[in-house]
């Protein structure tokens, strides 16, 4: 009976703590977890405050000793004007201005680290410069390889008026980028922490998250992780999020969140909309799960178990199409209609990143490109398959289209040659020439890199790295050198000049002449037997001489395609000829230019890169020559500007 | 149901309709020609030797335009430099053929002397009347924008999420209200003018008309967004419903045709609108009363009224509300 009693006891003990212990998402870690994080915080929904306490666990898995340690305090980058958020980016951010009456900050209270014995040692905030974005302390004794540090900290935040991904609007709260967090520890090269700039995004080491969120009760909460336990409190509740092997936390909070939820793939799609953009909920939902299907066709198919996709509010889009592990923001509009798909094209593209950004981790400030980049080749990837390639951005918008690609090339275009894309992100010669880079160029390189190997082999190079540097923060060069590997060449020759170069191309018809040779009128006595040749017919002859035969007019050609730019790419060049015929030659691109020279039938069209397997081509209307034009296009496109120019006169009488 | 039976006598009776929608059409035509022949030989410049633009016959290939605009600025510089040359234009041309159009309409004759006639006699009385209008209703509307700007200023922190969509709403809803009543006033205002012969001179003929439309302002914005409505529907069709692309020869034909198809059913459209506005106004318009012929006075006698004018004035009086 006593053992029976104990027994019973211990049962109801162990499923008590059960209850109260979050869930084992994994049961083997994907990542080195080496920074755990533990946090409890509360939102004052009125004051726009969180105040928090968060106990980090950090490993050392390197194998230098650590003497310090450095952590990102990033909402201080809006604490003033003299930060360096502030003094790149002028108050202005992705067509967001700042607004200054509503500053924000996170002001670490305290610091400790915590021994093993459970002592607590204070810890001395240091900022190594004048921006109090990075913050070090000094460790009262090193951390050796393997070994652990466990750091306690209290901290307030106030969150600024929505402005670079993170802030308030309204009832609107989103926390990103919102609590102390370490930098990575490189080992004999020191912490990686650097100061958050205008164009830099993020960097740190994965682990395990435990966070607990108090807000009023009636707010409705989307985090990163799953949601186990909630708990109300009079007029607040607690929720408790847990996440593994991830390396950000991010959360948002709002009364009146249209709350939806769906499963695909064994993948909990939760979407948390503006009760005004109801109508685009199914939009998300499909573009989630057109993304889960495709990445785990083309990559590894999506580990975790949940996905949370926000919907910023109107006066807070500052906050929208951001990424942070399993938690995305978009954003909406009932004015986008169905025919601008750039709600789909948001959700593509965010939940991309919870690969490039979120799994394989690259240093954000430092190659940038390995995330956005990568991500927006699988972003027109994606939306190609699903809406075509000519209208996978626009589709059929006033009996206009617009595609990925060539929504991706307008903007390389913009600024196609001031930077390269392996670069310092905080270097670029501006914002814009950082996204034409680091985002549509990158991608059109990958573009080119495909229609070179083709299809098949680029989703076995893509799909190597994926699975070699997942989790473990790969650099440039690890890309090169994996995806040569699995090619079976060195494309080191075709990728570093893309990668670490500005250089640009531009193919150009350069020359077609037609030189015609006919045979002499009269007769040709080249052969066995003399030929009689005559432009017209001639009956007098006929009855006399040999039968005449036709004039068959023949011409030497020659077409000479040029290359343009520092960049040297191999081109096709497609020759159409006057019966018809046509020929593909094909050119590596050395040299200035290429000639080839054709007897027979007149060229009547010559165009370079016929499939344009060359998107990185600065001009391609220069690509191509006709013997004789037909005039459509230039009707066509005078049509379409007689309803511009002639509704503005109508518009105008209408009026008067 | 008078603002009914204005409409339908604006769009059904009378004549001449059909010779003031062919002058509106043509002259937009002709004017839209002009300025495009620029853009048109451009256009053949730039993509008759360039296979890649063949895309831009289905709707595609948006970044080849985006090229034009880096490697052909000059190009598309030259082709918008003159636009602001064909807006002035499009307004002086468009001032004469409405007074001709309002002409026609108070006269009741359908020939071109008629509508000649009108274009004469009211052009710059029209000018004036548009000028009037112009600096009421700008005022009107930065006076609205003030409003709305201050509002969202003030209401932006604390507002729910849902609140900027209200406010965008309502302030769309005003800014297309502010414009119609610009529309309503203007119209009327060259309706009474017609109607009244310019005899109270062109503030009176403003101020009265403004005032008429606020007194009937239901009816009078009816007329004038069932107009608005229908002339956007037919755009709408004609430019996008029932074009047929450009991918072919056929193709292109049928589509410029049914464009120029919608201009014409447009601007008859706005000869009706505007016929309907001078029947409107006519029914609530009586003639004033002709002034009594003075008794002569005496040698001595000063002349106790003012000598009669030597033919009646054609004005015409409101007729108050019961």
């Amino acid at each position: 009976m006593k053992r029976t009693c104990l027994a019973l006891l211990s049962i109801l003990l162990a499923a008590a703590v059960a209850a109260q212990s979050p869930p084992v998402l994994f049961s083997t870690p994907m990542s080195p977890r080496n920074a755990n994080y533990a946090i409890q915080v509360t939102l004052d929904a009125g004051k726009h405050t969180l105040r928090g306490e968060e106990r980090i666990r950090w490993r050392n898995i390197t194998d230098t000793p650590a003497t310090d340690a450095w952590f990102h305090l990033y909402l201080n980058a809006f604490a003033n004007d003299h930060t360096v958020f502030m003094t790149e980016s002028s108050g202005q951010l992705r067509g967001d201005a700042f607004d200054k009456e509503h500053w924000g900050y996170c002001q670490v209270r305290t610091i400790a680290l915590v021994g093993a014995d459970g002592a607590r040692i204070p810890l001395v905030q240091l900022f190594p410069r004048e921006d109090h974005t990075v913050m070090r302390v000094v460790l009262p004794a090193p951390v050796p390889p393997g070994g652990e540090a466990v750091f306690e900290v209290a901290f307030e935040d106030q969150l600024p008026r929505v402005f670079a991904r993170a802030g308030f609007a309204g009832t609107f709260n989103m926390a990103g980028q919102w609590f102390p967090k370490l930098g990575v520890f490189q080992g004999a090269k020191g912490w990686n922490c650097h100061e958050y700039h205008a164009n830099t995004e993020f960097f740190s080491d994965f682990g395990v998250y435990d966070v607990s969120i108090t807000v009023p009760a009636d707010y409705v909460v989307g985090a990163t992780g799953v949601l186990w336990q909630e708990v109300r409190h009079g007029a607040e509740k607690t929720l408790s999020f847990h996440a593994e092997d991830v390396h950000d936390f991010a959360w948002a909070a709002q009364p009146d969140f249209v709350d939806r939820t769906e499963t695909y793939m064994g993948v909990q799609i939760r979407v948390l909309m503006q009760p005004g953009n109801r109508a685009s909920i199914p939009r998300y939902f499909a573009a989630v799960k057109e993304d889960l299907k495709d990445y785990a066709e083309w990559i590894w198919k999506y580990p975790y178990p949940e996905i949370t996709v926000v919907d910023p509010p109107m006066n807070g889009m500052g906050a929208g199409g951001m990424e942070y592990p399993t938690f995305i923001t978009a954003g909406a509009s009932p004015f986008l209609g169905k025919r601008i798909l750039i709600p789909e094209v948001t959700v593509v593209h965010e939940f991309g990143h919870q690969y490039w950004y979120g799994m394989e981790a690259d240093n954000e400030f430092e190659r940038a490109w390995l995330d956005e980049g990568i991500n927006s080749y699988y972003e027109a990837r994606i939306m190609d398959k699903w809406y075509g390639s000519e209208k996978s951005f626009v589709d059929d918008l006033w009996g206009w289209n617009l595609g990925e690609e060539a929504q991706e090339r307008m903007a390389y275009l913009s600024l196609p040659d001031m930077d390269p894309i392996v670069l310092d992100a905080w270097k670029y010669f501006s914002s814009r020439s950082y996204d034409a880079i680091t985002y549509d160029k990158s991608a059109l390189v990958l573009k080119t890199l495909e229609n070179q190997l083709g299809r098949k082999k680029m989703d076995e190079v893509m799909r190597a790295f994926f699975m070699q540097v997942k989790f473990t923060h790969p650099d440039t060069r690890d890309f090169v050198r994996i995806v040569s590997q699995a090619a079976g060449q060195d494309l080191a020759p075709v990728l570093d000049p893309m990668l670490y170069g500005t250089g640009t191309v531009d193919f150009r018809v350069a020359l077609v002449r037609n030189v015609p040779q006919s045979p002499p009128e009269g007769y040709d006595l080249a052969g066995s037997a003399p030929v009689l040749y005559s432009k017209g017919k001639d009956k007098k002859q006929e009855r006399k001489g040999p039968p005449k035969a036709p004039f068959k007019e023949s011409y030497d050609s020659t077409v000479v395609v040029e290359r343009r730019g520092s960049l040297v790419l191999p081109v096709e060049v497609a020759i159409e000829f006057s019966d018809g015929t046509t020929r593909t030659e094909r050119w590596n691109g050395e040299g200035r230019y290429t000639t080839w020279t054709f007897s027979g039938p007149k060229v009547v069209r010559v165009v370079a890169d016929p499939k344009d397997l060359v998107p990185l081509d600065l001009n391609r209307l220069n690509n191509g020559w006709v013997d004789e034009g037909d005039g459509a296009v230039a009707r066509c496109m005078t049509t379409r500007f007689r309803v511009l120019y002639q509704s503005l006169v109508a518009m105008l009488f209408n009026i008067l | 149901m008078e603002w009914a039976r204005a409409v339908g006598n604006g769009l059904f009776r009378g004549k001449g309709k059909l010779l003031g929608a062919l002058l509106i059409w043509g002259s937009g035509f002709l004017l839209a020609t002009l300025f495009l022949n620029p853009v048109r030989s451009g256009f053949h410049t730039l993509f008759d030797g360039a296979p890649a633009s063949r895309a831009l016959l289905q709707g595609s290939g948006i970044d080849l335009l985006f090229e034009t605009g880096l490697h052909q600025p000059a190009f598309w510089s030259a082709a918008t430099a003159e636009l602001p040359y064909m807006v002035l234009l499009a307004v002086a041309v468009g001032l004469v053929l409405m007074a001709g159009v309002y002409g026609q309409a108070a006269e009741g004759g359908g020939s071109w002397r008629v509508f000649w006639r009108g274009s004469v006699a009211n052009a710059l009385p029209f000018t004036a009347l548009l000028l009037l209008n112009l600096l009421l209703w700008t005022a009107v509307g930065l006076g609205v924008g003030a409003i709305f700007a201050a509002a969202w200023h003030g209401v932006r922190d604390t507002m729910d999420p849902a609140g900027p969509w209200h406010l965008f709403w309502i302030t769309l809803g005003s800014a297309l209200i502010v414009v119609n009543l610009f529309r309503n006033s203007l119209g009327f205002s060259q309706a009474r003018w017609v109607l009244t012969g310019g005899g109270e001179g062109v503030a009176r003929c403003f101020m009265r008309s403004v005032a008429f439309t606020f007194r009937r302002f239901v009816p009078v914005n009816l007329m004038t967004w069932l107009f608005n409505l229908a002339r956007a529907g037919a755009m709408l069709l004609s430019v996008f419903t029932l074009s047929q692309g450009y991918a072919t020869t056929g193709r292109w034909l049928a589509t410029a045709a049914l464009l120029q198809g919608g201009f014409l059913f447009a601007a008859y459209l706005r000869v009706g609108e505007a016929r309907a506005q001078v029947s409107y106004m006519r029914a609530f318009l009586e003639p004033l009363p002709v002034a009594a012929a003075p008794v002569p006075a005496g040698k001595d006698e000063e002349p106790s009224v003012a000598a009669a004018p030597a033919s009646e004035p054609r004005g015409m009086e409101e007729i108050p509300d019961a």
